[in-house]
């Protein structure tokens, strides 16, 4: 099942792609940073990890800029308006799982 | 018919930005024209509060009533509300203070998707 995965707290405190792999395959993954969790698209590791469990990674742009990063930054995934954001959860996936 | 989306939030006004990003949320799925339901749970009650002043930061009291004046029902657990101290008619207007069984299982029995923001 097509699944949108919602993260909102830091790398340091959580790897969510330890559930992501439980749940659904990298193909039927999506998975939307907020706050505290634009720091897994910023650094090298945390954002290769994220990438193998998920195809599309969408950063909350007004949240990474509120960091003082931009898409530039980022190792993976783009940086997005909450309305693409809505997209995803309300078109493109069937579910939303918060880790 | 448009499709709804309910979000469930559980921090509180000033703990972080979830109930910000809850917010924001609604709005931009409202701007999309889907109809959205909000229910707070936990310490998410605050975010309803009336009168709420934090100065520096974003007023989520008054962005949730913006919200509630465009559409977007909101309700919250009434056990939580009170296990804060908290009486009706201290919250927003737009807010109901409501329960799991009559607000949240109806929110989500009769939504396509459920959003959950909490930490």
């Amino acid at each position: 099942m097509k699944t949108a995965f919602v993260v909102i707290r830091s790398p340091q405190e959580l790897d969510p792609t330890h559930l992501m792999r439980r749940v659904a395959d990298r193909t039927d993954a999506s998975v939307i940073l907020f706050e505290d969790a634009v720091y897994n698209a910023l650094r090298k590791e945390h954002a290769e990890r994220l990438d193998k469990a998920a195809h599309e990674i969408l950063v909350a742009a007004d949240d990474l800029e509120a960091r003082g990063f931009s898409q530039k930054d980022l190792k993976a995934g783009k940086a997005v308006p909450y309305e693409d954001i809505v997209d995803c959860i309300m078109e493109r996936t069937e579910r939303t799982v918060t880790v | 018919m448009a499709k709804t989306m309910t979000i469930l939030w559980r921090s509180g006004s000033m703990m972080a930005m979830d109930a910000n990003v809850a917010s924001k949320l609604a709005a931009a799925a409202r701007a999309k024209g889907y109809n959205v339901r909000m229910f707070g749970y936990g310490e998410g009650v605050t975010a309803v509060k009336k009168g709420q002043n934090p100065k520096r930061f974003p007023n989520v009291g008054n962005e949730f009533e913006a919200l509630g004046k465009d559409g977007v029902e909101q309700a919250i657990c009434e056990t939580c509300y009170a296990a804060r101290g908290f009486e009706r008619g201290e919250e927003i207007p737009t807010a109901k203070v409501g329960s799991l069984t009559n607000n949240l299982f109806k929110f989500v029995s009769e939504s396509d998707r459920l959003v959950t923001i909490a930490r």
